[in-house]
């Protein structure tokens, strides 16, 4: 039984207002969509991705598509032109996984060390896997079980700055961090509603101005963050569909003015907020067709007739289910818009303002951060 | 029978397999002691317990997070027949799946089969009429029967006819001029266009009615004129003699035996006429009369059935989080049954055509293994409840334990028979200490997957 959440309020976060630049937000651009839903030269269920220094984004699916046919398990680079490379598979036993037989059948998540080496969580088979972009299949760490070290269903993944690899577990309700080769180093977490406890948390993300850690604490419908220790430091967000509500939240990242991305997977939508909890604005998909999509529909006479027969063609923009969300070094922001078989990529145009260029915190009264 | 069974826990097996999809004995004593009237009542009105929240099945099976295929909302509609606090919705949901039904394998878009699926889940336990109304205004059966081609200048009777012939009085009480201006009535009766699928997957559709493209000129129906639309129609249909008798009939056919009772069925009809034509009022009279409670396994198992009570009694699919369930969901069409993918507009031909040669073989290995494996959550319960303060136990008194678990089966003497010659003891099985029991689980596993090759729990 879960405990009722605590009512004992949070310090203000953060404590030093100084500690993150404020930047001048003036709003998103959409930028682009890639994927569609095909097997190949598809995004299958995309249900997280990294963005490699190059720029392509290895889109990490869990495809529901053919099973025992598609593999469930899949890597698959693509960049912002929708052009695909080879698809990542896991090997194992020098051979590809054999489709509907698959030990690495669950991928939940995914991070990308220094080096381009991937990993993923799966959720089934209770370990951490790693491969490189080059296809190979490095191998993979972990064991069931709720102790120490151990796994059940580990979700949420994201390296800090010294590239130890955190883990968070849906159904250990914690969070755990091991060194890159798996050797267990801390954890912390229990199951609750209460300040700093955790229901079935999902994606993790390290702030990468003070190396806080954040979890989209899913069934709680919020996100809490945590110093390195395990310490409680805030709450964002609250349950609902409102403004800067969320609910059953997936996925979490952290943009270099510290400003939080959540993936409001319940909602349909992805909301900011910046780093006191404040919610800044929400994203609910601006898709278009893409180049290939459009080439492919082209060739379809009946499929042209039915679309030119829908009353409501906006709903083909907005995002369906989006399971998570990532920031590249450029400014552009990445959302797996998992239900429509897509990645939707926005242009965040904030800039940093300088001392001068803004009032001191310490001369406008704070706001009341729900 | 060397076990003594209270005649209460036996009824109450008899209920849950019928108004429920089984359950075991541990679960059974409780319900007994709450009493009949008590869970009738509950079974009755499940809209006092409210759906539990499937966010975890949702969760973790995340590979269909947009129900692009019609076997994940079957999956998932198997997960609820296993453990829904609500089992009665399910299973007349099921019923009414079968008469009204509609196929994946036209309709071709699963966020529409859901909705469809919703429906039947929604009002299958209300009034006929209405029931009659929600169906014709849902996007899967329009499609499904062509409705969207139903136009003032172009008639299609696909829908009319069926609506008369397979959805409410049967054939024989109305004629082809009813068909026809049945038809005419529900011109403009449509479904919104919906995205093709390619290139970011299926979306829902809606209904729409065009006032256009209704034929608004008087009709003549079954010896009634008016400008009649569709819902006129349908107020008209319940009110007929046939309807009340084939509305009682499916319920007979579903809830009590394969083999119908003129006599029971006019007394469900003439429930449905007093009662304004609603369903809930019929099944409790039903759950009430003799004729139910009588009737102990005399109804073959339909293949979802059978999976479903093997499911709940091994233990399995408790757990959204569990791997497996679609493959597991789609067992049921090697034993001749898809869910939400019936053959045709007829449904399946049900009772003893569920068993043939080739679906029997499945349906036995399916429940024998499930049932013979000593590790499974719910083998390993009731092994538990069997072994539970002796220190010994009977070979005979080990068969009656084990039937009792599942559901408070009973078998006829020569059944009987055969199982102790193939279980082959001689004599009293050991299970006292710890040392006993690994062989004792594996024994009773396989006597637990030994019932399932019987007539008795082929049928409910």
């Amino acid at each position: 039984m879960k405990v009722a959440a605590t009512q004992i309020p949070l310090p203000s976060y953060p404590a030093n207002r100084n500690e993150y630049p404020t930047p001048f937000r003036f709003g998103h651009r959409f930028e682009t969509s890639v994927g569609q839903r095909l097997a190949s030269e598809g995004l299958m269920i995309p249900i997280d991705l990294v963005i490699a220094t190059d720029g392509m984004m290895y889109v990490l699916c869990r495809s529901a598509a053919a099973p025992g046919i598609v593999p469930r398990n899949r890597f698959v680079p693509v960049d912002l032109d929708d052009e695909y490379g080879e698809e990542i598979i896991p090997i194992i036993d020098g051979k590809p996984q054999e489709p509907g037989k698959e030990f690495l059948s669950s991928p939940v998540m995914c991070a990308m060390d220094s080096e381009g080496t991937l990993f993923s969580t799966d959720e089934q088979a209770n370990v951490v896997s790693m491969f490189k972009t080059t296809g190979e299949t490095i191998g993979w760490w972990g064991e069931t079980g709720d102790g120490p070290g151990q796994f059940n269903a580990p979700a949420g993944i994201a390296l800090d700055a010294d590239e130890n690899v955190w883990v968070s577990e849906s159904r250990n309700h914690r969070l755990q961090k091991f060194t890159r080769d798996g050797r267990y180093i801390s954890g912390w977490g229990e199951f609750g509603a209460g300040l700093g406890q955790l229901d079935h948390p999902w994606g993790i993300a390290i702030d990468p101005i003070n190396g806080t850690v954040l979890v989209a604490d899913w069934r709680n419908d919020r996100v809490q963050r945590f110093s390195p220790e395990g310490e409680i430091l805030q709450i964002i967000g609250r349950p609902g569909s409102g403004e800067g509500e969320l609910k059953r939240p997936s996925g979490v990242t952290v943009d270099k003015h510290g400003d939080v991305y959540v993936a409001d997977r319940g909602n349909n939508r992805v909301l900011l907020f910046n780093p006191r909890g404040m919610f800044i604005e929400s994203f609910r998909g601006d898709a278009h067709i893409t180049e290939k999509g459009y080439r492919k529909l082209l060739a379809n006479p009946d499929a042209l007739r039915f679309r030119d027969n829908v009353i409501n063609l906006d709903v083909e923009k907005r995002f369906v289910a989006p399971n998570a969300v990532k920031v590249d070094a450029n400014g552009l922001v990445y959302i797996a818009d998992t239900g429509r078989y897509r990645i939707q990529v926005y242009r965040n145009r904030a800039v940093a303002l300088s001392p001068d260029q803004i009032d001191p915190p310490e001369m406008h009264p704070d706001p009341v951060v729900y | 029978m060397t076990i003594a069974v209270s005649a209460d826990v036996s009824l109450m097996g008899h209920l849950m397999r019928r108004a429920a999809f089984g359950a075991q004995a541990a679960e059974l004593e409780i319900l007994a002691a709450r009493g009949y009237d008590s869970v009738v009542d509950e079974l009755l009105h499940p809209e006092r317990i409210p759906r539990p929240d499937e966010d975890l099945l949702e969760r973790y099976h995340i590979e269909h997070s947009d129900e692009e295929q019609g076997k994940w909302t079957g999956a998932r509609w198997m997960f609820r027949m296993v453990n829904s606090p609500r089992p009665l919705e399910e299973k007349l949901a099921l019923m009414w799946h079968d008469v009204f039904a509609v196929g994946f394998s036209k309709v071709v878009n699963n966020p529409m089969m859901r909705s469809y699926y919703d429906m039947l889940r929604d009002h299958g336990l209300g009034n006929f009429g209405d029931m009659l109304k929600q169906l014709s205004r849902n996007p899967s059966m329009i499609y499904w029967l062509d409705q969207q081609m139903n136009h003032a200048d172009a008639v299609n009777e696909n829908y009319g006819r069926e609506l008369l012939e397979l959805f409410s009085m049967g054939r024989g009480n109305y004629t082809e001029d009813d068909v026809k201006a049945c038809a005419r009535a529900f011109t403009g009766w449509t479904e919104s266009q919906t995205i093709p699928r390619y290139p970011n997957g299926f979306y829902d559709s809606k209904f729409v009615y065009l006032e256009e493209d209704h034929d608004h000129s008087e009709k003549t129906f079954l010896g009634e004129t008016g400008n009649f639309n569709g819902d006129d129609i349908i107020d008209i249909i319940v009110r007929q003699p046939a309807t009340a008798r084939f509305v009682a009939a499916e319920i007979y056919d579903f809830f009590v035996s394969d083999d119908p009772d003129p006599q029971a069925i006019d007394t469900l009809a003439q429930v449905y006429v007093d009662s304004g034509h609603e369903i809930r009022e019929m099944l409790k009279v039903l759950l009430y009369s003799d004729f139910f409670k009588e009737a102990r396994f005399q109804r073959v198992k339909s293949p979802a059935e059978l999976v479903a009570s093997t499911l709940r009694f091994a233990g399995e699919h408790r757990d959204p989080y569990d791997f497996g369930l679609v493959p597991t969901t789609q067992k049921t069409i090697l034993m001749g049954q898809q869910i939400l993918n019936p053959p045709t507009v007829e449904g399946w031909h049900t009772g003893r055509e569920w068993i043939d040669s080739s679906f029997l073989i499945e349906r036995v290995n399916f429940a024998a293994e499930r049932l013979g494996n000593p590790d499974a959550n719910g083998v390993s319960e009731m092994t538990d409840r069997i072994a539970e303060g002796k220190d010994s136990i009977a070979p005979d008194d080990l068969l009656d334990a084990c039937l009792y678990e599942l559901g408070s089966m009973e078998l006829e003497d020569d059944t009987r028979h055969i199982l102790m010659e193939e279980l082959g003891l001689t004599g009293d099985v050991r299970c006292e200490l710890e040392a006993d029991m690994v062989d004792f689980r594996n024994l009773v596993a396989r006597l637990f997957g030994l019932i399932p090759a019987t007539r008795e729990y082929q049928m409910a």
